[in-house]
């Protein structure tokens, strides 16, 4: 039994030779309860394939599954009741509608679900005290710290009682005391709730907390960081894959991998200063 | 869904004010326009139906008694008298008498009338008397105000001086004023000593209305008979002929306005929170309750807008009653009806534009930082 299942999922952006694979042949069977943190650096395909387990995309090729249910062949009004009931997210910037209270925040995809308002409120409050954050359940969201804001986003989340959690750098733009706090919370509600949860990141911190650590570049799955072999490009400083490089240069001590052409260039233009 | 939408739309204060005060604009003008075109033809209709005489004999070929002139020999009566079934027939002059009041031009529409059986006179007195004697006059209080004349002060129609002896009311039809003087009085001012514009004929209540009026057809080939409802219609035609296309281009540009303002600020609304709206379809809403929250905001801006407009206009037809008395203006429920369910109408076209924008809201926008 899976909660999520991806079989040799492609998205392809584009068409013909111009046409870009954020996404390349990725497949991933994930277990009830299991936490799974994927790492990559930007521009690796993360928010894509979160968005592809989330049904908020289609994949070029391939197969997902959610409970066992291919969304091929779900219809649009389908794949949002089964984003309403199956899937909670987790946002990088939590997402909350500014209008309302941190409660009816909690209590909104429950109102999407047709619950009765009494049940939906009661149910909110007690996610939010548990999240000890019962005392700020009437503030709007411009009243939260960023730590309150996502706890309210992942009470959300939970709202529906889902059976998976997505979540894209849900640490990104907090504190590191926030972080922690947020990053603890989700584990436990994954022990606690026995809930499946898929975070993408690129936060080392997360890596412990994680049942399986997946890394992600060029829209490839590996199991272990060092499937990749990468380096620096000297020129603009990212972290890119040997293999896939756009060229290289060797000097006297060292090799250099360069991402594209451009830095390339640059770097052929005055290689003095990058060396 | 409705709840969400009724927050969304009080916490952006200053675009809500701005969307219902645009609509109450445009609410207000067409309840105003709708009640001055409604109070146009109540008054011309109003005049004539409250004469009591079942059938109008005039010359044939009269359309209305504004645009043309109908000239009967007094003779007539007492032929018409003779029909079986005929109890009274009277006299009927009235014409529009250009003079000068206070160094100006002014309008009266003269009618004379026989105060012991007033049935062309006034509607009601408000001041003085309802009877005027050889050199009296009865005008409307409208005139009366409008010129700054009193009672007790003399007019002088075609020459002949005039005291006004009373004030009535129900005799403004905007462009004029009646004014009321006794039948002799009148053939003096109208210069018609022994013919009438027409005769007013009153039938005994078993009298057969179409019998009677062929009879009276065939007096004389130059007569033309008409019952009171043909009349109030031939002299409504004037107001709704030259009114109502003015009025209705108008009302259409009032409820243009009204679909705009809704629309724009629902649609920037819509905008400014697209991330919002992305992060709703993300978490599973349907197509159905995105409608639902953009058509309960467009909805309750166009109802607080047409109750604020209804107001408005309301309060700018007492001021008008008191400061401008010849603006007339006529509000009736059923009116009121139907532009409520024109706001409805207004929300709705308002809401389509936002939705379209909605619907090309991707959902993933929300995973952007």
């Amino acid at each position: 039994m899976t909660v999520l299942q991806l079989d040799r999922v492609t998205k392809a952006f584009g068409q013909g030779p111009g046409a870009v694979r954020a996404v390349d042949e990725v497949s991933l069977s994930v277990a009830p309860g299991e936490l799974i943190v994927i790492m990559g650096p930007s521009g690796s395909g993360k928010s894509t394939l979160l968005q592809l387990m989330g049904a908020l995309l289609s994949p070029t090729s391939g197969q997902i599954r959610i409970q066992d249910r291919a969304l091929s062949r779900l219809g649009h009004t389908e794949l949002a009741r089964l984003r309403l009931h199956e899937i909670g997210f987790v946002f990088q910037s939590f997402n909350l509608l500014g209008a309302l209270s941190a409660l009816d925040n909690v209590a909104f995809p429950a109102a999407l679900a047709g619950v009765p308002r009494a049940v939906r409120r009661d149910r909110a409050s007690t996610l939010l005290e548990r999240l000890g954050l019962a005392h700020r359940r009437a503030h709007r969201p411009a009243a939260l710290s960023g730590g309150e804001k996502q706890r309210v986003a992942i009470a959300r989340a939970m709202i529906n009682d889902p059976p998976l959690l997505l979540a894209d750098e849900p640490t990104a733009n907090l504190d590191s005391a926030s972080g922690y706090q947020v990053l603890h919370l989700l584990q436990q509600v994954a022990a606690d709730e026995h809930k499946t949860i898929v975070m993408v990141t690129h936060d080392h911190r997360i890596t412990p907390v994680a049942d399986r650590l997946l890394w992600l570049a060029d829209g490839q799955l590996r199991d272990r960081e060092t499937d990749f072999a990468t380096a620096a490009d000297p020129v603009c400083g990212m972290e890119i894959i040997i293999d896939r490089a756009a060229g290289q240069r060797d000097t006297d001590a060292r090799t250099f991998y360069f991402c594209s052409q451009v830095c390339l260039d640059k770097y052929d233009a005055s290689p003095l200063r990058y060396s | 869904m409705i709840s969400f939408a009724v927050k969304n739309l009080v916490s952006e204060r200053m675009r809500l004010a701005i969307s219902v005060g645009g609509v109450a604009l445009a609410v207000m003008l067409i309840v105003v326009l709708r009640g001055l075109y409604v109070a146009y033809e109540t008054k011309v209709s109003g005049y004539f139906e409250r004469i009591p005489a079942q059938l109008w004999v005039v010359q044939q070929g009269t359309a209305d008694f504004f645009h043309s002139y109908s000239i009967v020999p007094d003779a007539e009566r007492d032929r018409i008298a003779a029909i079986p079934g005929v109890v009274a027939v009277d006299p009927y002059l009235a014409r529009q008498v250009g003079f000068t009041l206070h160094d100006q031009q002014a309008l009266l529409y003269v009618v004379g009338f026989d105060p012991a059986a007033p049935i062309a006179g006034p509607a009601r007195i408000v001041d003085g008397s309802g009877a005027p004697g050889p050199d009296g006059i009865v005008i409307d209080e409208v005139f009366a105000t409008k010129h700054g004349v009193r009672l007790g002060e003399h007019l002088t129609l075609n020459g002949i001086p005039l005291r006004v002896s009373g004030i009535s009311s129900g005799g403004d039809m905007v462009m004029f004023q009646y004014a009321y003087v006794a039948i002799p009085t009148a053939r003096c001012i109208l210069a018609m000593p022994n013919v009438d514009n027409a005769l007013l004929v009153q039938l005994a209540p078993s009298a057969n209305q179409g019998a009677v009026a062929t009879q009276i057809d065939a007096l004389s080939p130059k007569l033309a008979v008409h019952d009171t409802s043909a009349v109030v219609a031939v002299n409504q035609r004037v107001i709704t002929d030259s009114f109502l296309p003015v009025i209705t281009v108008l009302l259409v540009i009032g409820f243009a306005v009204g679909v705009a303002v809704i629309g724009l600020t629902i649609y920037s609304a819509v905008l400014e929170k697209r991330r919002e709206y992305g992060v709703i379809k993300a978490l599973g809403a349907r197509a159905g309750q995105l409608v639902v929250v953009i058509a309960t905001q467009a909805m309750l801006a166009a109802l607080i807008g047409y109750l604020l407009g209804v107001g408005l206009a309301l309060g700018a037809r007492a001021a008008a009653a008191r400061w401008v008395p010849a603006f007339v203006s006529q509000i009736r429920l059923t009116d009121l009806g139907w532009i409520a369910g024109a706001a409805v109408v207004m929300a709705l076209l308002a809401s389509t534009v936002p939705l379209t924008r909605i619907a090309r809201i991707d959902p993933g926008e929300v995973f952007r930082a």
